[in-house]
């Protein structure tokens, strides 16, 4: 099982899992030129400060009993049997009740032909994930575990 | 073990599938009113025309695959709890061990003079929003009482289909439990420019129907204003279906008293979803929580108890509103329409590089914060809800109150406590 390592005290700042996460969702080879598409621009995770002013990579825990999946009234998320929580965007109307539900803020509104929400998928379906691929101080790192518990994404 | 659920929607389907992970042996029956499990949110979309039935259709979770009876089309008309059997219409008598009523709520018609008849709607049910549906292809003037959530919503959307739209209202501005005046204030700026006539504080008297086919003609108001109306639509609230329950002597208000476990005060009789009342996080109260997210939440805790786990809920609350009116998104959390003098508020405006303008008006008690209230930018929303009913205490983060604006605008530290 695939699962995310994050060590908060290595961040400096520097967004490129942010950045990483834009141009592996995006069909586009040139993401930030996309203007005018229904394209969604937007990076499913954010670094923020947290309440000592400290920087805080904030990613989508997947978590065990996901308060989105929950609050989900067109059953567009599903927490999937590989453990990771995935949007189904075609069939999202952009209620954006998970929105509301998240605890960590990472069920975010996005805009593509009118609404719906956006939300890490967890890269799946691709070799690695994108951000741990992109973070040059080794914060973020991929683990390959039998562990099928403790969660899909562990802050360490 | 036998297990019945009456109700198939957002309670009754998350608590057969718990159970069905608890326990993958006893008989599960599912009696439902509805012919499937469907997305009661999106009712409004149904109403005009903009999502097709099968658009809201739910999966049942591969119900059938686990071994769970899904009887559609049925309603329960009486409980007896001694001999722990339940009576369906069509005479049937199903036995149980363990039973959930999850039958939700029913549209409240007004005690209005003329307003029982034909070409009077709720909209509550998929039958309802098929029938307001059919009604567009011959009527022109509808008029939906009661701007709550539903009425607004619906409002919104029949709009777009070119009929002439009506709302009416008792208080001053739309959504009334949900916003403020100023937010209340744009959300009927945004009605009006899209078409929708507003009439506010102004109650309803009589609808008048033509006396040789008793179909609506005029809906009288107060001020003794006419509005003319081919269909009238109720939204001004609902009621609770306990009948059969009350009958059972299962201790009700206006809806139906749970514990903690969602058990009722007869033992193996547990209730969830819109038709049970419970104490909510964030006012303290015992009230109904009528909304999706937390009926799933008591269907899930009411399946665990019901197989022999044991849950409890722990975080419940109806007071939070995620809506969009033509276009913009606001979410409302806590209690906007009781809030109290003693707390503060802290409202934050900001327009962004393309002309959207956002507001959050945000209460606390000096502490800990009370309820937030998110116009147009809404991404953080999640973060002030699991502030509000984890009552966090909030007194020494200034960044979150603020956003992460503060930090873009180079201010250090700020006091707003």
């Amino acid at each position: 099982m695939r699962k995310k390592l994050i060590d908060k005290s290595k961040c400096a700042g520097c967004k490129n899992c942010e950045l990483a996460c834009i141009t592996a969702h995006s069909k586009s080879p040139f993401p930030f030129i996309t203007s005018g598409t229904d394209e969604i621009i937007q990076a499913r995770n954010k670094i923020e400060l947290d309440a000592e002013g400290k920087l805080f990579p904030e990613f989508c825990r997947h978590c065990d009993e996901p308060s989105c999946v929950e609050a989900c009234i067109s059953g567009a998320l599903i927490k999937g049997e590989d453990g990771l929580v995935v949007c189904n965007q075609e069939i999202c109307i952009g209620c954006f009740m998970c929105v509301m539900s998240c605890p960590y803020g990472m069920a975010r509104p996005g805009i593509k032909n009118g609404r719906c929400m956006v939300k890490c998928d967890g890269c799946h379906g691709r070799e690695s994930m994108a951000c741990v691929d992109a973070c040059p101080q080794r914060c973020l790192s991929q683990v390959d575990t039998e562990d099928e518990l403790n969660g899909q994404v562990i802050y360490v | 073990m036998k297990y019945v659920i009456i109700g198939g929607s957002a309670a009754g389907i998350a608590a057969a599938a718990e159970i069905r992970k608890q326990d993958n042996k006893g008989e599960l029956t599912i009696i439902s009113k509805d012919k499937f499990y469907y997305s009661r949110c999106q009712l409004h979309m149904v109403a005009s025309g903009a999502a097709s039935v099968d658009r809201v259709r739910l999966p049942h979770a591969g119900l059938e695959d686990i071994g769970i009876k899904f009887m559609a089309e049925k309603t329960v008309l009486g409980l007896d709890t001694a001999a722990k059997t339940v009576s369906l219409d069509d005479e049937q008598i199903l036995a149980y061990d363990r039973l959930l009523i999850a039958t939700g709520t029913k549209t409240f018609f007004p005690p209005l003079e003329g307003v029982s008849g034909p070409w009077t709607f709720g909209l509550r049910n998929l039958d309802d929003a098929l029938a307001i549906n059919e009604a567009r292809k011959t009527a022109k003037n509808f008029t939906i009482i009661g701007a709550g959530l539903v009425g607004v919503e619906l409002a919104a959307e029949l709009v777009k289909t070119g009929v002439n739209v009506n709302l009416i209202e008792l208080a001053k501005h739309p959504l009334p439990i949900q916003l403020d005046q100023e937010c209340g204030d744009k959300c009927s700026k945004l009605l009006a420019d899209a078409g929708v006539k507003l009439y506010f504080g102004n109650p309803a008297k009589v609808l008048h129907r033509r006396p040789e086919d008793s179909k609506p003609v005029a809906l009288e108001l107060t001020s003794e204003e006419r509005i003319d109306t081919d269909v009238l639509i109720c939204a001004a609230g609902v009621i609770a279906n306990t009948d059969f329950a009350r009958r059972a002597g299962i201790d009700a208000r206006k809806g139906i008293i749970i514990d903690d476990r969602c058990l009722t005060n007869m033992p193996d009789v547990f209730a969830a979803g819109d038709v049970a009342e419970h104490i909510d996080t964030v006012n303290g109260l015992c009230q109904l929580t009528a909304v999706w997210p937390t009926a799933v939440r008591q269907g899930k805790i009411a399946g665990i108890n019901m197989a022999g786990g044991t849950a409890s809920i722990k975080i419940n609350t109806g007071m939070k509103t995620a809506i969009s009116v033509m276009g913009t998104h606001f979410i409302s959390l806590g209690q906007i329409c009781a809030s109290k003098p003693q707390w503060c508020k802290h409202i934050f405006r900001n327009t962004d590089s393309r002309g959207d303008e956002s507001i959050r008006v945000l209460y606390t008690d000096g502490k800990v914060l009370k309820s937030a209230l998110l116009w147009g930018n809404v991404t953080d929303a999640g973060l002030y809800h699991e502030a509000i009913v984890t009552r966090r205490d909030i007194s020494g983060d200034y960044l979150f109150l603020e956003g992460l604006d503060a930090a873009k605008r180079g201010k250090e530290t700020m006091s707003i406590l």
